[in-house]
């Protein structure tokens, strides 16, 4: 199983987290299992790297979290996105395709 | 870049919170994927390690999670500054020994430089040096020569000191170089007129003092 996934590329785990929390605020262990599920299990999403980037991109200014009451009645803190953090997502989204169009029109080079 | 600063003002001064909330928030991660192989159907204690595991160890995740507040510097920085007193607390003779020297040493420089400044550098003796102004005459024609070394002919000097009012004295000097009474070997000295040592409130440090006689006026040498 482990050999079908992919590790993520440096810097992507920021752009995903982004996306992840832009259709509406989740929290953390929501976000991991939204990246799952979104990518089919086929991305392989460190836990550990999750909460690091996160409290990162706080700081960046690109979400804001807040504590509010579960689903299941238990305290957890949710990540939303700003309107800043929207503005990045749509930076670094263009910057991937572009990235991965001009990777793929190298390697379909005859 | 404003709430970059604010977040990490926040995590400095208010790190204790962070640090329970942040541990707050790995708990519940760590129960919601413990949950998860719980309905899976695996036994508590193997659904809770296989969560730990998951986010690789909760005290790696909640040490990374804090260095990336951005603020391990300054907190590695306050933890040093925390040992140094602690350690010097504890060494009471040591302290003592190292507050003395550092006194010491702190003392005899500011002791030694006043002494020098007093002696060793006495403010040249212009009286009020405030009120002291420099008269040159730039000449555009000689452009080679640092304006301000132009200084006014002798007759056009002798014309302002007669009619302008706007100076309580005017003196005058050039660096010119002597030879005494036939002597091989010759002095820098400066040729002033005889009202620079009227104006200066003492000289005596200037060298000797001679009088010559030249064509137009008196002017007295000062070596």
């Amino acid at each position: 199983m482990s050999d079908t996934r992919m590790e993520l590329p440096q810097g992507t785990l920021d752009l995903l987290i982004l996306k992840a929390v832009a259709l509406e605020p989740l929290h953390g262990w929501a976000i991991s299992e939204r990246l799952q599920q979104i990518s089919s299990d086929a991305l392989q999403v460190q836990q550990g790297s999750l909460y690091p980037a996160l409290h990162r991109l706080e700081r960046r200014g690109w979400v804001k979290a807040k504590w509010a009451i579960s689903e299941n009645n238990r305290r957890a803190k949710y990540y939303e996105l700003t309107s800043q953090g929207r503005k990045q997502l749509a930076t670094e989204s263009a910057a991937w395709r572009r990235l991965a169009a001009v990777v793929d029109s190298v390697l379909n080079m005859v | 870049m404003l709430s970059d600063l604010r977040y990490r003002f926040r995590a400095l001064f208010r790190r204790n919170h962070l640090n329970a909330e942040l541990d707050e928030e790995l708990r519940d991660h760590i129960e919601r994927e413990t949950e998860k192989y719980l309905r899976a159907g695996l036994p508590v204690e193997e659904a809770r390690r296989r969560a730990l595991i998951a986010l690789g160890g909760m005290e790696q995740a909640r040490q990374q999670t804090r260095d990336s507040r951005g603020i391990r510097m300054i907190e590695q920085m306050l933890q040093d500054l925390r040992y140094g007193l602690r350690s010097l607390g504890k060494n009471r003779a040591f302290t003592a020994v190292f507050v003395f020297t550092l006194a010491l040493g702190i003392g005899s420089c500011t002791a030694i430089f006043s002494l020098m400044t007093a002696v060793m550098f006495p403010p040249l003796p212009y009286g009020d040096a405030k009120r002291l102004v420099y008269i040159t005459t730039p000449n555009q024609n000689m452009r080679q020569i640092p304006p301000e070394a132009i200084i006014p002919d002798n007759a056009d000097f002798a014309d302002m000191k007669r009619e302008s009012h706007s100076f309580s004295a005017m003196t005058q000097f050039a660096q010119e170089s002597f030879k005494l009474n036939g002597a091989n070997t010759s002095l820098n000295g400066a040729a002033v007129d005889e009202d620079s040592s009227r104006r200066c409130k003492s000289h005596s440090s200037w060298g000797a003092e001679s009088t010559l006689k030249t064509t137009s006026r008196r002017m007295t040498a000062w070596w």
